[in-house]
């Protein structure tokens, strides 16, 4: 059976491992010796590290994207590199089985707490597990991880998407202090910087650099609109306007609502699922997800404009506000000329009094 | 009327903002919004030039004020009294006859002051955006974010519009014999009222 | 004394969906389905720009990630009056067809099989094939380091399992192979939508991507490799098991959710909207032969017993959003859908019950009833079905685009109406799905979505009647207080596409014994 023949061989291999652990130190730009420092340190760690991972508000998606791995296959991370010890969707085992497995995990500490989803904070009862707010089970698990992992934009300050929305959603850095938090967000997660990100962190036993908004400067550093292919049309001027037109296939996605400009990402340089494609590849404007300013301030997404939080949950397009300013000053010019020439007193007229 | 012959680099200072900014509110509008195909790239460079000069300007102007020949004092120690303040207020509120003089010109240099403070507001978000990697980056995430520094940028501009619209009907309605003076120091009239200090 | 056990300390029971039901004389006698959370995507879309809301509706679920994106376009080409050209008719097709066939059989394989087969039967495997031989001394392996997971064994097998060696280690060398051929169809649908999940390149007029013809080969390749995991593993290992120990629950009809049953329809053949790949229709009462018209102002959501403020039965079109956690009578975040008064099971089973492929009609002549184990066997006759048709499609947008007559978008309606509602009728891979949305002054005045989950999960309405799911679990036999396997499947072969939990109350001693269903 060839199916057969094939799966054999699906054990990591120390090569396959010591490639992965390439790819590791490359995105993080470590010197090549280190890659031996992290194979044999993420070895030691037995090289399964322990993870529990806990979604609050969320759509799976984070954990769909994980499970897009392929290189290392999923197989080979859910079987041989990672040790999941409890994960809702992946995971087989039945309530009774997986609480131990929790509850035990939880005791022996140490290992890697990933949420996925945002924390409600308008009402907790907006996202129950199992009769129990969510947040305090977020709040429970953390105590004894070793590092927390916000994976995906909800998980992010902010809350992405439910952020936006009346449950208010949080991301678990505004709820757990004190420990080592790395956040890791894009909609969804994108599954290369989790798993070298949690690579890098068996061996280096630390967290790499992080920005001011905890995410690793390897991911984060630059501006897509820096490294974007449709950068030269940018720089050129050309607006795609029309997705048929042949001539504006690789055109610039601006006046499509892109906020490219704004975004520090790695997706122009990483391409997503293995290598497919990424969003402006497909034609796609960036809607910047990956940013804490995603989605409230970035939203119109496929607009090019700008809004102005002005309290009260509302926010207002800075342009509409620009023109209220114009206008408001317009008006108040008008009417105090208005007023000046039924006092009869125009700008000469004025001066002479002063002069007489 | 009356004025003093404004000096000369007083003169170039006016010039070249008023050059700056015209040049720079079209092209930021370009960035903002590009209005016709176009080249992006020379555009944006002509915005940074320009962005250069202004930023230079005003650097100058401000240390300017405070030479011996400068005005500093006028927009930093105004001579408040409630008086004065009374009576820039009917003036503006009632059209009422309000002296010659600078310390009765509270309002005006209050608003020449802010101006500059929001110029230096200006020019920081600008080179923010000039670079936005590196060191800076924390400066614009601790600021909200490189698009919450792009719409200051943008509210700001809407800002210096709302100030140019005021600035053109103040001086046709109060100081139109000024013109020639700020762009070609032409005075008119008599002298010497006017403590330029 | 009635004694109260939790298993489980107050905390988890993971779920944004728990299903309760009370066991008595071995039988399940009653069941609440219960939605747990709520995120109010459709209150926050208020007042938005109208073209983001397939953006934003496509995070309702990142699983059959895709096609609430598919249907909000479809709801906003309606308001837009867009006329989506073929080519971009043809790629959303190609990109929903391949999470498709991601998402059928990772829900078998990953999220269902478990329940059907007794995993640790691997280590009596005696035979002498190297590649099952590898695939028992992998798992042996892991059971020894203590660390199974995720294949670690829920309940006790039952009398209903497979337990025969070399089936199951063979099903585990396919679990296996599963798990890489969803990865590669996710990464098939991510060639033309930039990413998966939540691809970015399905916008309201069509697509934004333009299919060059060597990202066709691509996908084509990819397509061959995944079709083929379909039609020559995953079909036979559904009917293997299907027909094997679990024939009698089959025949029984374990499952049967009461007989009514909803398609939208699903995937267009041509821009005539009724020429469907997926046909639409509805079935009362088990009259299978009579498959009648959608009409969908007959359906009305009702609230009584979910977490909103009371109103009469709304029409979608007209729905309301306005979250109450403290109304005593709610049980779920979930509203409860009715067609016509009934409730509807939508999905699989629904939509071949409908279409009728011969495939299918066979199994129901050897007796094979409507219940979960039927949902499993529609679930994948239609997906290897979907995969011949992938084929058909991706040849026509390739003479399109090597004609050079490929249009993806319909840019005339790219600019927001000022006024206009529109209504977007899909079918998701657990069933039928629909959006509908008010334009008012170029902003989003009201956006109402009702997902499959929602009717196969719905609470009761406001008559007392029971959700799709609730009537499925009556009867359900639960030997076993501890180990009720078969209230698992039939939850499951439903593809409650969140994690749920279960609840079981049995009334005599009061034991509250919690399980979970992921």
């Amino acid at each position: 059976m060839g199916l057969l023949e094939e799966l054999s061989s699906k054990r990591i291999e120390r090569r396959d491992f010591l490639k992965l652990c390439g790819a590791v130190t490359a995105a993080f730009s470590l010197p090549l010796t280190f890659q031996d420092h992290i194979a044999s340190a993420a070895e030691q760690a037995m090289a399964k590290p322990r993870v529990i991972w806990l979604e609050g508000q969320d759509c799976a998606g984070c954990s769909e994207s994980f499970l897009a791995t392929m290189n290392p296959s999923v197989a080979e991370l859910v079987l041989d590199t990672l040790s999941i010890r409890y994960h809702e969707t992946i995971m087989g085992a039945s309530g009774e089985v997986a609480e131990k497995a929790l509850r035990d995990t939880m005791k022996e500490g140490g290992y890697i707490l990933v949420v996925e989803g945002s924390i409600p904070k308008a009402d907790d009862r907006f996202c129950l597990v199992g009769g129990k707010p969510f947040r305090e089970t977020v709040m429970e698990v953390a105590e004894n991880a070793a590092l927390v992992i916000g994976a995906g934009s909800c998980a992010m300050y902010g809350g992405g998407i439910p952020g936006a929305t009346p449950s208010m959603g949080g991301g678990v850095g505004e709820f757990v202090k004190n420990k080592p938090l790395i956040n890791l967000p894009s909609c969804p997660v994108k599954p290369s910087r989790l798993v070298a990100t949690v690579l890098y962190y068996l061996a280096a036993k630390k967290a790499p650099p992080l920005d001011s908004y905890n995410r690793p400067v390897a991911f984060y550093g630059s501006l897509i609109h820096d490294n974007c292919p449709r950068r030269g049309q940018f720089e050129k001027g050309n607006f795609l306007t029309d997705w048929n037109d042949p001539e504006q296939r690789g055109y610039c996605l601006l006046k499509k609502g892109c906020k490219g400009p704004k975004t520090y990402s790695d997706c122009a340089q990483v391409w997503w699922n293995e290598g497919a494609s990424f969003c402006m590849n497909a034609g796609a404007p960036c809607a910047g997800c990956g940013q804490p300013e995603f989605y409230k301030e970035f939203s119109p997404l496929y607009a090019n404009q700008e809004t102005l939080g002005i309290g009260f949950g509302k926010s207002v397009n800075v342009d509409t506000a620009g023109a209220f300013v114009i206008g408001a000053t317009a008006a108040g010019v008008a009417v105090h000329g208005i007023g000046r020439v039924i006092a009869g007193k125009g700008p000469d007229a004025n001066k002479e009094d002063e002069l007489g | 009327m009356s004025s003093v012959k404004i000096t000369l680099p007083r003169r170039l200072f006016h010039w070249t903002n008023l050059i700056a900014i015209a040049a720079l509110a079209v092209t930021g509008w370009y960035i903002h919004k590009p209005f016709v195909p176009g080249s992006m790239g020379l555009v944006r460079q002509i915005h940074f030039v320009f962005a250069f000069v202004f930023a230079i300007n005003t650097l100058l102007r401000v240390y300017y004020a405070f030479t011996p020949a400068g005005d500093w004092r006028k927009y930093l120690k105004p001579q408040i009294s409630k008086e004065r303040i009374r009576l820039v207020f009917r003036h503006y509120a009632f059209y009422e006859h309000l002296p010659e003089g600078e310390e009765f010109r509270l309002l005006q240099n209050a608003s020449y002051l802010a101006l500059v403070l929001l110029f230096g507001v200006q020019i920081f978000t600008g080179i923010l955006m000039y670079n936005p990697e590196g060191g800076v980056t924390g400066i614009i995430n601790w600021l909200g974010g490189l698009s919450a520094v792009r719409q200051a940028h943008l509210l700001l501009q809407w800002a210096f519009i709302a100030f140019t619209i005021i600035h053109l009907y103040m001086v046709v309605s109060e100081e139109l014999f000024q013109v020639k003076n700020i762009f070609f120091g032409i005075t008119s009239g008599k002298e010497g009222v006017v403590n330029e200090r | 004394m009635a004694q109260k056990i939790i298993i489980d300390p107050v905390t988890r029971i993971e779920g944004h969906l728990a299903i309760e039901v009370e066991v008595e004389g071995g039988k399940v006698k009653n069941a609440w389905s219960k939605g747990t959370m709520f995120r109010g995507l459709e209150v926050l879309l208020r007042g938005k720009d109208p073209r983001e809301a397939s953006y934003v509706t496509d995070r309702v679920c990142g699983v059959c990630t895709g096609s609430h994106q598919w249907a909000s376009a479809l709801a906003l080409d309606d308001a837009f009056h867009a006329n989506v050209p073929d080519g971009g008719r043809l790629v959303r097709n190609l990109i929903l067809g391949a999470i498709w066939l991601h998402d059928h059989p990772l829900h078998f394989y990953h999220l269902s099989a478990l329940d059907y087969l007794d995993v640790m039967a691997v280590a009596q495997y005696k035979g002498n094939d190297p590649g099952l031989n590898q695939v028992k001394d992998k798992l042996v392996k892991l059971v020894q380091m203590k660390d199974t997971s995720p294949l670690t064994p829920r309940y006790e097998p039952d009398e209903f399992c497979v337990t025969d060696p070399e089936i199951v280690t063979t099903a585990v060398a396919h679990y296996l192979k599963a798990l890489e051929i969803q990865a590669k169809a996710k990464r098939m649908a991510a060639l033309l939508g930039g990413k998966v999940p939540h691809n970015a390149a399905i916008v309201v007029g069509g697509a934004t991507v333009y299919p060059e013809l060597q990202l066709l080969a691509q996908f084509r390749s990819h397509l061959q490799e995944v079709a083929d995991f379909i039609e020559n593993i995953y079909i036979k290992d559904v009917l293997l098991f299907g027909t094997g120990p679990l024939l009698p629950l089959a025949k029984a009809g374990v499952g049967d959710s009461g007989g009514n049953y909803l398609s939208y329809g699903g995937f267009a053949n041509s821009s005539a909207k009724t020429d469907l790949h997926l046909p639409a229709g509805v079935i009362i009462d088990n009259q299978f032969d009579k498959v009648s018209q959608v009409s969908t102002n007959m359906i009305l959501e009702h609230v009584s017993h979910a977490w909103y403020d009371n109103n009469s039965p709304l029409n979608p079109a007209e729905g309301q959003t306005s979250v109450n956690p403290n109304k005593s009578q709610g049980y779920s975040y979930i509203k409860a859908p009715r067609y016509d008064g009934r409730a509807m099971e939508v999905g699989p089973l629904a939509r071949t019950l409908i279409s009728k492929p011969a495939e299918f009609m066979q199994l129901l002549q050897q007796g094979v009833k409507p219940g979960a184990v039927a949902r499993h066997a529609a679930r994948a006759i239609e997906t290897v079905r979907l995969a011949k048709q992938l084929f058909k499609w991706l040849d026509q947008l390739e003479n399109m685009v090597a004609l050079g007559q490929c249009k993806i978008h319909d840019t005339s309606a790219w600019e927001v109406p000022k006024n206009s509602q529109g209504a977007g009728l899909t079918e998701a891979p657990r069933g039928a799905l629909g959006h509908w949305l008010k334009i008012v002054d170029q902003k989003i005045d009201n956006y109402q979505l009702v997902v499959p989950s929602t009717w196969n999960l719905s609470p009761r309405d406001d008559n007392g009647g029971m959700g799709p799911v609730e009537k499925a679990l009556i009867g359900a036999p639960v030997p076993d207080v501890s180990n009720p396997l078969n209230v698992v499947r039939i939850v499951r072969s439903f593809d409650p596409c969140i994690s749920c939990a279960v609840h079981i109350i049995e009334p005599n001693s009061n034991k509250i014994l919690e399980f979970k269903v992921s």
